[in-house]
């Protein structure tokens, strides 16, 4: 018991540094962001932020940029570990190895790579789509304000699809190939499969990349400050640029205000998630 | 047991460590003189590390060259500024000293003007560019603009005449968007270049920058966006203009998608070294002037050898040394470089129709509306006028009337 006791302490002793320093780099920063927020000046810039129709619009790109880059790199991610976990497939360690490129080199290089796949003069994405006919002009995928924003959501997905590869591909490698015999004996296809053994095993850590998914989204700077810096005329503005564009004017109160918006939407997602995984424990 | 004491041990040790390590570095005491800190652009880093060892070999002082980009250099300076732990000496945007003079973070180097350092020597404007009150906040040691570049056999093929005007400038544009290509493009894939483009031809059609401070007539803003955004919108420019910065227009005149553009005299050696054929002329009206200079924080650990450093960096020859377009001293314009043909359009453009970049902070604010109505008249969300309306309001709110 003394010893289980002394153990226990020497654990606390070795992880009481790095305790430290996470309080001083995280829940001091947190705790000045909302001080200021909640302060004379930042509840005034929160009025008049909350009241504004354009910061409206940006929340609504935040909300489709957050849904369509989360949703494509789930799809995308979960039928990449798909694949590489089915039989057909050969070297499957090299093809995860090549799909896991995106997500290991720096944002800063992907985005620059995808701004001039995207450029309207000299894209490889226009000249591959015209060549195929597939279209009669280039497409201004950066410059026009419908399209923009869901280009660059694109290049979200390519970056982190990987990410939910791995995590999920190793979900799937933890599935008992027994389990799949026994429903086959059973008489089960490849849906029910699919949905009745697949599915259910994946879910805790569909549900934890889905959650870091979110983070990413609501955190994604990089890909759009590299290619539009937010444009045109805002219209591939969300959370993070207007965050950063409040830093750059030296707006300390807006950029409080903006953290704080940014956080209870992603407490908000988190209690959603713990209370899902909760209800699939009961 | 006591493979885990040793452990714990050396957590122990690393901590101590790394707490003692910072305690030495934040509390070390300041005047270092052995060294300087220097903050350098990249693309003056080759100059720049010359001059390092030339300094470094007759004063024995080591100077640390930091490399700085221009995307990130205002919010870098700001940052080391405001928090205080600065370097020695940074190489900044003239325009952008007063920003930093007003929160009292950069020395006056007035004191350093003088026999050495005449400031008669200097170019006009390029002195109360960094100047306020009386103080001067830096030395300025490269002074330039913008002016036409354009490729005399698109232009001689379409029958097109070098423009002197901005309704000839249009006109020409429309004539040579032939084959694919387009007559000119505009940065209108980066605010502050976007922006500068604006205000030239704001301030050519009569507006005005008084002390540093611009004040916009709503005719010449509407003139302005309709020349840089009607050309977009009418395809007589780039469609590109949207994604790009001046380095990417400069790149479309390079692959011949655009037959001319106003740029700056740093454009001209390597649109020269590849292949392409091009001249320069004066840009159809006033352009607007900017530079780059050396400052001292006042934070700087090293001030007096700092002092000393600006001034060996500012007789004319090194001057010289470290510009790609014109020096700020006239003393230092005898090279070649600056008086041969190739920069001669440069040249006139600077000395007979330019004005200093707005050096007053609010500028900047308005710059983010600048850019937007630009981008919204290119898209045709807006006609001009009604851009111009809008923006004379926020400009109004910003700069304290026009």
């Amino acid at each position: 018991m003394a010893s289980t006791f002394a153990s226990e302490r020497r654990g606390y002793g070795l992880v009481a540094p790095t305790l430290a320093a996470m309080a001083v780099l995280t829940i001091v920063p947190i705790v000045v962001v909302v001080t200021r927020a909640a302060g004379a000046e930042g509840r005034a810039v929160a009025a008049t932020l909350l009241g504004s129709s354009e910061f409206h619009l940006i929340l609504g790109r935040t909300g489709i940029w957050t849904v369509v880059s989360v949703a494509g790199a789930l799809v995308i991610g979960f039928g990449a570990a798909l694949l590489l976990q089915s039989r057909w497939v050969r070297w499957p360690g090299l093809w995860r190895g090549i799909f896991m490129v995106p997500w290991i080199i720096p944002g800063v290089v992907g985005a620059t790579i995808w701004k001039w796949n995207y450029s309207s003069n000299y894209g490889l994405l226009n000249h591959t789509l015209q060549t195929v006919g597939v279209i009669n002009e280039p497409v201004q995928w950066l410059s026009d304000p419908s399209i923009v924003l869901y280009a660059l959501a694109a290049v979200q997905v390519w970056s982190t699809a990987p990410f939910v590869m791995l995590l999920l591909g190793a979900a799937l490698t933890a599935v008992p190939g027994e389990r799949y015999e026994a429903a086959r004996l059973d008489g089960a296809g490849l849906p029910g499969l699919f949905r009745y053994i697949t599915l259910p095993a994946v879910r805790p850590t569909t549900a934890i990349a889905s959650l870091m998914l979110v983070t990413f989204a609501l955190n994604a700077f990089t890909i759009i400050w590299v290619s539009t810096a937010g444009g045109p005329v805002g219209s591939s503005t969300i959370l993070p640029v207007e965050l950063y564009r409040a830093f750059q004017n030296g707006d300390d109160a807006t950029v409080a205000v903006i953290a704080c918006v940014q956080l209870v939407i992603s407490a908000a997602l988190a209690l959603v998630y713990v209370r899902s995984m909760k209800a699939g424990d009961e | 047991m006591q493979s885990r004491s040793k452990v714990l041990g050396a957590a122990i040790v690393a901590v101590l460590l790394v707490v003692g390590g910072a305690i030495w570095f934040t509390s070390r005491p300041a005047g270092d003189t052995e060294s300087i800190e220097w903050w350098v652009p990249n693309w003056d880093e080759e100059a720049a590390a010359e001059l390092a060892a030339q300094y470094e070999e007759e004063s024995g002082v080591q100077i640390d060259i930091v490399q700085t980009t221009n995307e990130t250099l205002p919010n870098r300076v700001s940052t080391a500024l405001d928090s205080g732990t600065t370097p020695d000496v940074i190489i900044e945007l003239a325009s952008r000293i007063n920003r930093y003079a007003v929160d009292g973070t950069v020395s006056d180097l007035g004191d350093m003007f003088g026999s050495e350092l005449p400031e008669d020597d200097f170019i006009d404007g390029a002195l109360e560019e960094v100047s306020s009150d009386g103080s001067i906040y830096a030395v300025p040691y490269r002074w330039d603009c913008i002016a036409l570049i354009y490729n005399p056999e698109m232009l001689d093929a379409a029958g097109v005449e070098v423009p002197t005007t901005w309704d000839e400038y249009v006109t020409a544009a429309q004539a040579l968007t032939v084959d694919g290509r387009s007559g000119t493009a505009w940065p209108l894939g980066h605010d502050g270049n976007a922006a500068l483009r604006y205000l030239g031809l704001a301030v050519d059609g009569g507006s005005a920058i008084t002390n540093g401070t611009p004040s916009l007539s709503t005719d010449s803003s509407s003139r302005a966006i309709d020349v840089i955004g009607g050309t977009i919108r009418d395809g007589w420019a780039s469609p590109s203009s949207l994604e790009v910065d001046n380095t990417g227009v400069r790149q479309l005149f390079e692959n011949e998608q655009i037959a001319m553009y106003v740029g700056g005299l740093f454009d001209v050696a390597p649109l020269q070294e590849a292949g392409i054929p091009v001249a320069t002329a004066v840009s159809p009206g006033t352009q607007i002037a900017d530079g780059w200079a050396y400052m001292v924080p006042t934070e700087a650990p090293n001030a007096d050898a700092a002092r000393d450093f600006v001034a060996f960096l500012s007789t004319p020859e090194n001057m010289a040394a470290l510009t790609e377009s014109f020096p700020a001293r006239i003393s230092a314009a005898d090279d070649e470089r600056f008086t041969g043909p190739d920069a001669a359009a440069h040249l006139e453009q600077l000395t007979t129709n330019s004005v200093p970049a707005p050096s007053d902070p609010a500028w900047g604010e308005l710059v983010p509306d600048v850019y937007a109505a630009l981008q919204s008249v290119a898209l045709g969300q807006t006609d001009a006028a009604a851009a111009a309306a809008a923006l004379d309001e926020r400009a109004q709110a910003t700069l304290g009337g026009s």
